[in-house]
């Protein structure tokens, strides 16, 4: 196939899809609110009321008990001691960072059930993507307002400023900061949170705070600071692919990016999920970072899931299969009773869920074998107690044209559980096996990994 | 400069552009439906900075480049949230069971057999017509790695078996 050829191929299939006229007046109506949305902090009638900012413009109150605790990262030599309250860890972004406790994780956050927009679900430091930290209705359900969320942005900080008070500066970095206040509540309300907010223009950064409570947001806006000279934030790597991308973001902020895919080849790796140093984390300048290994199905980092499955007398080994190919399910399944039957045609790129006749007879099959009943994914980890052969299989709940398939069998030598479903690396399959077996398991079809 | 309209200019670009850009996102694997959010979510965000995006060296490549950091977005996120369930979300649409086959199913395939980074060069290049160097700066990867993974998507479309399957004339 050439380049033509490809064109009139794609030519083809997208002069098949309808589209509607644009909807210029709602998107533009959406652009504005995003803007807004930006500045939602914006101080309405701000009056002499800043007792919030006050020595030198800006009160930096000393961030929670005991400022002078030296955090463990602190290198021996070079740079300048790190000065970290006890219980505190610095988290930042481009050149400045405040302190929150040791204990809020970083980019805690899940999709919506209902419309898939990130939501915290514990106390977190968050880095939104392309748009910011946005407020839907939906998330309003989630009643994640009893949380502390930390958000650091770099977008769209100039158009954001003048919304924001002169607070001063830090070190004679101007700073701006609005009053901590309960969410106005318009569209993208959240009760019982309040929020505040500050923009370090030269450095190119939006911060906001949300919390149940007022003095969390002052303790943390006010431990703001130039990150001290030697150190440097970890950037937020989430959702990128290339090493080629990444190497130079990780550069600029004076690190070293350790190459997911060796020199002069072209991998097709799975998106950055996570880095080590986390995103935020205040380091020493030249620290190296890499990704770590991709979550399973429910979003577990591989080594927390291992200790899981090391807890049921099982080794576990995960694999990141770089082929993705949906209807290469029937190969990769246990046997073909998993897989859906031929022809599988419908709208989602190649394989289509089962239905429910499929799975009845899915269920019959797995009986036949002694099998167990569909269950979830968790409780399939572990196989019956004496069972012969046991199998799970289901499709997860996710949005009209995203689906995942599980399975897991054990056979009383080995174990296994596979999931396959819309990735956009390809497919992730779990193997387990008991402790001191060598086996492993065989797929038909040769795969590329990186 | 100073009879220069930004909501003009943007909605005359989202005018002239919503077509292919929603097309784009369906070819990047989206339902026509969640496409035309994908792409709404997209302008928007571009709207936040339209004064930037208008301004910039290419606004094709910028725009595209946030369409798919957000389609990239979506598909990280709706995995994250994945939960497991005994019950179909949903049921299949009852003309497949006639197992109807067709180009458009072939090509749709094909595609979905591309790897994501794949697809979005094939989608770029291909469809919406971007030139190598545009579509390096959308994706954000150098110009050469474009040229490879066309290169290898290409060959990965030739050998496609639903491709291959078509009945001699189907192909465009």
């Amino acid at each position: 196939m050439n380049e033509e050829e490809a064109a009139r191929l794609l030519e083809n299939l997208g002069g098949r899809v309808p589209v509607g006229p644009a909807p210029a007046n709602e998107v533009l109506m959406t652009g504005k609110r995003n803007r807004r949305r930006r500045t939602t902090f914006q101080v309405v009638g701000i009056s002499a009321a800043v007792a919030l900012v006050t020595v030198g413009g800006f009160a930096l109150a000393p961030p929670f008990s005991s400022p002078d605790t030296v955090a463990g990262e602190t290198p021996t030599t070079g740079p300048t001691a790190l000065r970290v309250s006890s219980g505190n860890r610095m988290v930042g972004m481009n050149g400045i960072a405040v302190e929150v406790p040791k204990d809020w994780g970083t980019n805690e956050t899940q999709p919506a059930k209902c419309d898939g927009e990130s939501v915290p679900v514990a106390n977190t430091v968050v880095f939104p993507v392309e748009g910011g930290f946005f407020l839907t209705p939906c998330m309003r359900a989630q009643r994640w307002s009893s949380l502390h969320v930390v958000s650091l942005d770099d977008s769209a900080v100039a158009e954001a400023i003048p919304d924001y008070e002169a607070a001063g500066d830090i070190d004679g970095v101007p700073v701006f900061r609005s009053h901590v206040r309960p969410r106005i509540c318009g569209r993208s309300c959240l009760p019982n949170q309040f929020n505040g907010a500050l923009i370090v223009p030269s450095e190119n950064v939006l911060m906001f705070v949300h919390s149940p409570q007022r003095s969390i947001i002052e303790e943390i806006l006010g431990s703001v600071r130039l990150i001290p000279e030697g150190y440097t934030a970890v950037p937020d790597l989430t959702g990128r692919y290339d090493d080629s991308e990444v190497s130079p973001i990780v550069q600029e902020a004076g690190l070293v990016w350790q190459n997911r895919c060796p020199e002069g080849a072209d991998c097709d790796i799975g998106p950055i999920e996570a880095t080590d140093p986390a995103a935020g984390s205040v380091v020493p300048v030249g620290t190296t970072v890499t990704a770590v290994g991709a979550p399973n199905d429910n979003g577990t980092p591989v080594h927390a899931s291992e200790a899981v499955i090391a807890g049921e007398a099982l080794r576990a080994h995960l694999t990141t299969l770089f082929e993705y190919h949906k209807s290469d399910i029937s190969k990769i399944w246990v046997n073909e009773t998993f897989c859906a039957r031929e022809p599988v045609v419908n709208r989602d790129n190649g394989c289509r869920l089962w239905t429910a006749a499929e799975q009845e007879e899915l269920k019959g099959r797995l009986s036949s074998l002694g099998a167990v009943s569909f269950v979830p994914t968790r409780a399939g980890l572990q196989p019956p107690p004496g069972a012969a052969y046991a199998s799970a299989a289901h499709v997860s709940e996710q949005s009209d044209t995203s689906y995942s398939v599980h399975v897991f069998a054990h056979d009383g030598d080995h174990a296994w559980w596979g999931n396959a479903g819309e990735r956009p690396c390809g497919w992730q399959v779990w193997t387990l096996v008991p402790k001191g077996s060598n086996w492993t398991a065989t797929l038909n079809e040769p795969v590329r990994s990186c | 400069m100073g009879d220069w309209d930004e909501d003009e200019d943007f909605t005359g670009y989202m005018s002239a552009r919503w077509p292919a850009l929603v097309r784009s996102a369906v070819l990047l694997g989206c339902t026509p439906q969640d496409a035309e959010d994908l792409v709404q979510t997209a302008l928007a965000r571009c709207y936040v900075s339209w004064s930037k995006v208008a301004n910039a060296d290419d606004r094709d490549a910028y725009v595209y480049r946030v369409l798919v950091n957000c389609h990239t977005d979506t598909r990280r996120r709706r995995w994250s949230g994945e939960r497991a369930s005994e019950h179909l979300p949903e049921q299949p649409d009852p003309r497949d069971s006639e197992g109807r086959v067709d180009v458009t199913d072939a090509v749709d395939r094909a595609l979905g057999a591309l790897s994501h980074p794949l697809r979005a060069v094939v989608v770029l290049r291909f469809y919406a017509h971007l030139s190598e160097e545009q579509t390096a700066t959308a994706l954000g990867i150098p110009r050469g790695t474009v040229k490879s993974r066309l290169s290898r998507a290409l060959a990965d479309l030739s050998a496609n078996k639903h491709l291959a399957d078509l009945p001699d004339g189907n192909l465009p």
